[in-house]
């Protein structure tokens, strides 16, 4: 294997990153790994002296990895926050609207809270740490500093989110079995909802374990 | 002669003068580095490493945005650009390098132009 080969292998086996930001990250070191081989030829040096002389300038691979992933870390966080915090109303509000009772969301959300009187426990915790990782991660960005506080806040609001989509899609399930509840297009749209955002999240939760293995 | 200035030395100002440097026009992460050294005269060589994760982090951030662009016959390269937000900090990022930069000058080597801010 080339040096220029070599040094990309091990940036991207070293890149704890979902694959598009790996393959983004790769092509851009690449390119400008040939711009840094061509500023070599152009100063005199045979091929082989400008890729060892480029690769040099670019450092130790898994150090570059490290750089880039202390430089993504906090926005990734800062958007499962935000996914999070954007997506619970609207999914909160097709669940009322489909396993609810009563004639006003008052009610509707008595009935839901008195089926499921852990609920609120969950959305406690998940809730606030949607909205610390999305305050953390901009502070991160902004300031260049650790994006730990935000990618714990992330995982632990996933971690409650994949909780409470489970909880809700098995007991609308059991409730449609028992004859609890009825079929209706509602149902139909909070289990889509659900359903959609589990495996979102959980999508998340595998992207940052990846970061916190990592150290992140 | 002026050595190259460590990485460390310049932490906390990297964002400003990547900023700076893109307000010419959009560049390449290569030619951004380029860029760095031939307008520091050298003093300011980074560790490129240093520099590709610095514009990202930039772009995480909504102060620059890049896109993959491909002239005929060349290689394919991400191409970074100005952002109106980068605009903005940049714009306060210079204000408070001239009252910080004016002010060490008026300690250091008594240059009496400085007036400090009022307090109130």
């Amino acid at each position: 294997m080339d040096t220029v080969a070599d040094y990309l292998s091990r940036l991207d086996a070293a890149l704890p990153l979902p694959v598009g930001q790996r393959h983004r990250i790769v092509a851009e070191v690449s390119d400008g790994l040939h711009c840094a081989i061509e500023r070599g030829a152009r100063s005199g040096m045979d091929v082989g002296q400008a890729e060892r002389a480029a690769v040099a300038e670019f450092g130790d691979p898994v150090r570059l990895a490290a750089q880039f992933t202390q430089a993504l870390a906090p926005g990734m966080a800062r958007r499962v926050g935000l996914a999070l915090v954007v997506t619970g109303p609207m999914v909160g509000l097709a669940w009322l609207a489909g396993i609810g009772h009563g004639v006003d969301w008052t009610s509707r959300l008595s009935s839901v809270l008195s089926a499921l009187p852990y609920f609120p426990v969950i959305l406690a915790v998940t809730v606030p740490a949607a909205i610390v990782a999305v305050l953390r991660g901009s502070v991160s960005l902004r300031r260049n500093i650790s994006s730990r506080g935000a990618t714990l806040a992330a995982r632990l609001a996933c971690s409650g989110c994949l909780l409470a989509d489970t909880v809700l899609i098995a007991s609308a399930a059991g409730g449609l079995q028992s004859g609890r509840f009825t079929a209706s297009a509602w149902i139909t749209l909070a289990f889509g909802l659900s359903a959609l955002r589990w495996v979102g999240a959980a999508n998340a939760t595998w992207r940052l374990a990846r970061l916190r293995v990592a150290g992140y | 002669m002026l050595l190259p200035m460590r990485a460390e030395a310049l932490k906390g100002h990297l964002d400003g003068l990547l900023l700076a440097l893109l307000e010419a026009g959009p560049a390449h992460g290569y030619a951004v580095i380029e860029a760095l050294r031939s307008a520091s005269g050298g003093t300011f060589d980074l560790p490129t490493g240093t520099v590709y994760p610095a514009l990202r982090r930039l772009e995480e951030d909504g102060l620059v945005k890049s896109a993959w662009h491909e002239p005929a016959g060349e290689r394919r390269r991400r191409v970074y650009e100005l952002t109106a937000k980068g605009r903005k900090t940049l714009a306060a990022q210079r204000d408070a390098w001239h009252q910080f930069s004016t002010a060490v000058s008026a300690v250091m080597v008594g240059d009496r132009a400085w007036t400090p801010l009022p307090t109130t």
